[in-house]
């Protein structure tokens, strides 16, 4: 039972995550522009654009198919007590912006790597 | 004789299956704005985590495998999410078993402890992004948790409390909040205990005719 306490309690921690705030009642009224925009801005918030800048730096080309390959998801928590139509339009939304944010990124990282290695080998001539 | 009556009583009184449930209030500011949930929780320690959401929709959110699983049963309809990484939790990653440990394969690098009393107090802090970490714990229970930008600007703040001794090593928070910038949350546990998991929690699974929607199956 030794960490059995903590591991309840992380368990339980999904739940705080940042959430929309937004007044509901029991008929939510799902505005999908808003709830994109909100998906979109917490996506790019989410999102280690750095990690992805380096898995292209290093990985180049596989990097970015990585990069563009791999599904990141919003935190459970942000969809506890949404509706259908909130939960569609959100991971929709999230998953795009996610996967928008991590492509860019890893295309800069190996841009930067191709780059350094034309200057290496314009010095590595000269 | 007395101690096997005392084993048959135990036997009898505590379930095979560890079930922990209770009621869950969650209240989060953002601004202006406020949103309020609540419902019911189901934890069987190390195999399964079922959300019932009452109010303001009734909603079960629970986890299988690598899929999250969202069912709205007025509405017949679920999702099945399925992601190729773990469902992210913020916050997760620094509040788990061994934060020091946990810490350190983030790059952070331990300063001090300060202990006082029965409370200690541990100070870490990531040489590069200069970020630090403090957290407290008291009877092995951790209590609090803060995160400071090199500024000394309060990034995260996390508080968990009013823990509830449910016996075998059990000790079950009833109040956890966190505070970040631009919002705060709130979460009130009550009516904890142990129970014998009900059969709609150990073999959850989605009624028949209900339309279930496939996020990460493209």
């Amino acid at each position: 039972m030794k960490g059995l306490t903590l591991k309840v309690v992380a368990g339980l921690l999904a739940l705080t995550v940042i959430a929309n705030p937004v007044l509901l009642n029991a008929q939510e009224k799902v505005n999908k522009v808003d709830v994109c925009a909100q998906a979109k801005s917490e996506a790019n918030a989410d999102v280690n654009s750095l990690l992805w800048a380096g898995v292209g730096f290093f990985g180049q080309l596989a990097g970015v198919a990585l990069a563009y390959g791999i599904q990141t998801d919003p935190p459970a928590s942000r969809l506890l007590g949404k509706s259908p139509k909130y939960v569609a339009t959100y991971i929709d939304c999230y998953r795009k912006a996610a996967r928008d944010v991590q492509f860019k990124y890893s295309i800069y990282g190996c841009i930067g790597c191709v780059s350094l290695e034309l200057i290496i080998v314009v010095i590595t001539l000269m | 004789m007395l101690i096997n009556l005392y084993k048959i009583v135990v036997f009898l009184l505590i379930p095979e299956v560890l079930c922990i449930s209770g009621s869950f209030t969650r209240s989060l500011k953002f601004g202006l704005k406020k949103e309020v949930v609540k419902g019911k929780f189901y934890v069987i320690p190390e195999e399964k985590i079922v959300f019932e959401v009452d109010s303001p929709i009734h909603q079960f959110l629970t986890f299988k495998a690598d899929t999250m699983i969202l069912y709205y049963p007025e509405d017949s309809v679920a999702f099945k999410i399925r992601s190729s990484l773990t469902f992210s939790s913020t916050g997760l990653n620094y509040v788990k078993y061994d934060f020091g440990k946990k810490l350190k394969e983030h790059g952070f690098v331990f300063l001090k402890k300060e202990i006082k009393g029965d409370t200690t107090k541990h100070f870490w802090a990531h040489p590069d992004s200069k970020i630090s970490v403090s957290f407290s714990i008291v009877n092995k229970l951790i209590q609090s948790f803060t995160v400071e930008s090199d500024k000394g600007d309060t990034l995260l703040l996390l508080n968990i409390g009013d823990y509830l001794f449910l016996g075998d090593s059990i000790n079950f928070p009833t109040y956890i909040r966190t505070v970040s910038n631009d919002f705060s949350e709130e979460i009130f546990l009550n009516d904890i205990k142990l129970v014998e998991p009900p059969d709609f929690i150990i073999n959850f699974r989605i009624p028949k005719g209900v339309k279930i929607v496939k996020k990460g199956w493209e």
